[in-house]
């Protein structure tokens, strides 16, 4: 089965984001108002081939968030796991990984 | 002292820190493939500068990963000594030998100028050869020197005496506008709690010789071969 994770890393909420503020203050530079905040992270996509379940698939990813793809001194992690669209498996909304924001939140305080 | 300069993919201060040990103070060094797994001959382990991996995902964490990390970590457990010079700080970092983590510097800018820090413990085997409060000139070269740890984390390591070396003045005092890249309480430079493992940003390999701009450096090399920890 393939199946396409994917795995957004944010800088933790109180962390100094100094990106976040270089950003902003060039989309005010750029004329646009009432940005309140703006915080960047990373995107990252893995296709994974395994018959393991959903559940599985992302505890799997979650795991890779912890020992490598984040780092919980600074940043936080959120995974979604889905059939992969690119393999010609039809597209989530029956299946039981679903498309929606994952309670895989990851990087609880040390 | 036996010294091994680890090389990773992407390390740029190897050749300095084994010209610096070797040449300058003419010390037995090697160098040490990322790939290697024995440490055994060796009394202190240099983690050089650079950009290890492109600084790829974060700045140290896949070399952070390497095979011979583990080795590093067995070698520290055992009493080694273990300096990360700039990139290998950010390595210790990821690789949990030091308690903390790196960010970009605060205003976002690649710093590649002299700086002066302030010796705040002169009890390691880093820094025997300091005062308390001595003010050295080091070279910095970092665009990821923002040293940051949790609040928590922070009073502890500053309790116990873990904050080596601050950014200062050249007279000594330790403010905001001496420092380059925003780390928390101008960290420089930070040691573990078994007092083997030291992380520091500025490069003191690089500021052996007065032709270079300053040999103030030689007072943290030449301290690791003032005495050995016990091995």
């Amino acid at each position: 089965m393939a199946w396409l994770a994917k795995v957004i890393v944010m800088p933790r909420p109180g962390v100094l984001d100094p990106q976040g503020q270089a950003v902003r203050g060039a989309l005010a530079t750029l004329g646009y108002a009432g940005i309140r905040d703006v915080r960047v992270g990373k995107y990252v996509e893995l296709r994974l081939d395994t018959e393991a379940e959903a559940g599985t698939v992302r505890e799997q990813v979650e795991d890779m968030c912890r020992r490598l793809l984040a780092n919980p001194v600074i940043e936080e992690f959120r995974v979604v796991v889905e059939p992969d669209p690119a393999s010609g498996v039809p597209a989530a909304g029956a299946g039981t990984a679903g498309a929606a924001p994952a309670a895989g939140t990851g990087g609880s305080r040390p | 002292m036996r010294f091994g300069v680890v090389v990773f993919p992407g390390s740029n201060c190897d050749l300095d820190a084994h010209h610096a040990l070797g040449a300058v103070l003419g010390q037995p060094v090697r160098y040490v493939w990322h790939r290697e797994t024995d440490l055994h001959d060796l009394d202190c382990v240099i983690l050089p500068g650079g950009f290890s991996y492109g600084d790829y995902l974060r700045a140290g964490a896949i070399a952070a990963r390497s095979p011979v990390m583990d080795a590093v970590g067995r070698f520290a457990e055992a009493g080694g000594l273990v300096i990360g010079i700039c990139n290998g700080f950010q390595i210790l970092l990821e690789a949990g030998l030091l308690p903390g983590a790196m960010q970009p510097n605060a205003d976002l800018l690649f710093h590649c100028e002299f700086v002066h820090v302030r010796v705040e413990n002169p009890a390691t085997p880093f820094t025997r050869l300091c005062r308390s409060g001595q003010v050295l000139r080091l070279a910095i070269a970092h665009a990821e020197g923002n040293y940051y740890a949790p609040p928590e984390a922070l009073q502890g390591l500053e309790e116990r005496g873990g904050v080596v070396f601050r950014y200062c003045t050249p007279e000594g005092e330790v403010l905001p506008e001496a420092n380059p890249n925003g780390s928390v309480a101008n960290v420089a430079g930070v040691i573990n709690e078994a007092g083997n493992v030291l992380g520091m940003m500025p490069h003191p390999e690089r500021c052996a010789e007065e032709v270079l701009g300053s040999a103030d450096g030689r007072f943290i090399l030449e301290s690791l071969l003032a005495g050995r920890t016990g091995r």
